[in-house]
This record gives C-alpha cells, structure tokens and sequence, in this order.
C-alpha cells in the first residue's frame, strides 16, 4: 500500500488525512491502528485530493507530524454502501459503531442518533 | 407474550466480514479475528489486522471472560428505545485475551459496578435473528 510505496513502515507513520466526506478520519486510523498524532479530513470532493497534500504538508510544516498518509477510498457500488466487494483498497467503513455500539445504548458520539 | 424488540439492532456494514461473529453469538460462542502473520487477536472485526496489516486471518473462540475497563451509568437515554432501560450500565470490557468490547453490564446492582471486577459473558438473544454479547459480574 501507499507506505510501503513510500519506502516506509507502518510505525513511521504519525498523520492521516483522508478525504473527509466520506471517509473519517478518525475510523480509519481506528480501523488500520494508526496512533496518529495527527488526524484530519478535507471535504473538497473532487479536489480533495490534491488538498490532501496540501493539508499534510502543512501539518509537517507545522510540526504537527514527520509522515502523512492521504488516502481517498471509495466504490462505485451504492449496494455496498462504500464498503465491500469490490471497494477501492484501504477503503473502510463509515462507522463500525452502528453494528457493534449502537446496540448498546451508548450516550455520546455520533451513533447515538 | 412477544413484545417487539425496538432497540437498535446490529447493522453490518460488510455483512460477510462480521457474520462469523453473529453466528458465533447464536451459539453462544465469543469468537475474535486474530492475525495469522503477527498473532494480534483484535475486535472489532476487520478486513486487515490494525497491527501488521496483512489480511491472513482467521477466528478464534475466546474464554468470554475479561474485567470492566470502563462503564457509564446512563440515566437520561440518548436514544428513546432505550427509555425502559434507564437506569443500565454501558460498558467496555477488557478480555482476558487482550481486547476491548463495547457492551452492556447486567445482572449487576448499578452501586456495584467497579472498574476492572471481573466479568463473563452472557449471551442476549434479542431477536430471532441476533444475539447480544453482554458481561455479569464474575
């Protein structure tokens, strides 16, 4: 995948920034362990992208984090829901609290509803 | 006399990757992914293990034992479907094994509830259809 494309290791690796309209941030790190120090999503749709760059190379400017991986995941099944058969690699699901926290009554956060 | 469940119910959003551990659930059985290349056992399910990231996995039955990591007694349902039920305690729960799981402690006095007492599974079938991990006092 991107960090290994990168020439760099899973533990390298300390922002995210993912297209954040579909896509949280936070899921993802969650999703694929990433303790990131820094996490973010753009919502520029189609231009989201190239602000991914934009974003991550300001967060090293910063000092906010030395390696940042941009990812964009999607599908083009709706029957999938974005996340399946088919999804793009490193696609991950929106939420996984509708499945394994909801049932449980949880008070804060966004899958209370 | 039947009432109907109104509370919500698990919706998977990759049906194939997590029907393991639902069928598993109707059994009465815990079971977790754990990664073949590193070891790592984890949950919730995924399609990749967090650790290493290969996606060499498979399932393994875990004891259902563990200790509460955290809870929270909730009073004031963020969720009406949950109105009958206030006062109950959401809670995460250490396995013994290594993961956490968010669930429900019950048959527990509310006072009671102390942070890493022991717990073990038990097994809420909810519908026909699905069956809830929930934890008791051990």
């Amino acid at each position: 995948m991107a960090i290994a494309d990168a020439g760099l290791r899973k533990a390298d690796i300390d922002g995210l920034v993912t297209r954040g309209t579909d896509l949280s941030p936070f899921d993802v790190a969650e999703y694929i362990g990433l303790p990131v120090g820094f996490c973010e999503g753009v919502t520029q749709h189609g231009a989201s992208g190239t602000q991914s760059v934009v974003v991550a190379a300001a967060a090293i400017h910063a000092g906010l984090a030395n390696n940042v991986v941009c990812v964009l995941g999607g599908t083009r099944d709706s029957a999938v829901g974005g996340f399946g058969p088919g999804m793009a690699r490193g696609a991950t699901p929106a939420s996984m609290g509708t499945e394994f926290e909801a049932p449980f009554g949880p008070v804060v956060g966004a899958n209370t509803g | 006399m039947a009432t109907e469940y109104t509370k919500p119910l698990p919706r998977p959003l990759s049906p194939e990757l997590t029907r393991p551990f639902w069928e598993a659930a109707k059994r009465h059985e815990l079971i977790m992914p754990r990664c073949k290349t590193c070891d790592h056992l984890f949950f919730y399910p995924r399609s990749e293990c967090p650790r290493c990231l290969s996606s060499d996995l498979e399932w393994v039955t875990v004891s259902g034992r563990g200790r509460l990591h955290n809870f929270t007694i909730v009073r004031q349902p963020a969720n009406a479907a949950f109105r009958d039920d206030v006062p109950y305690i959401y809670a995460v729960v250490q396995l013994n094994e290594g993961p956490r799981m968010v669930s429900n402690l019950v048959h527990c006095d509310l006072e009671a509830a102390r942070v890493d007492m022991p717990v073990e599974a038990v097994f809420d079938a909810v519908t026909p259809e699905w069956t809830l991990v929930k934890f008791k006092p051990a």
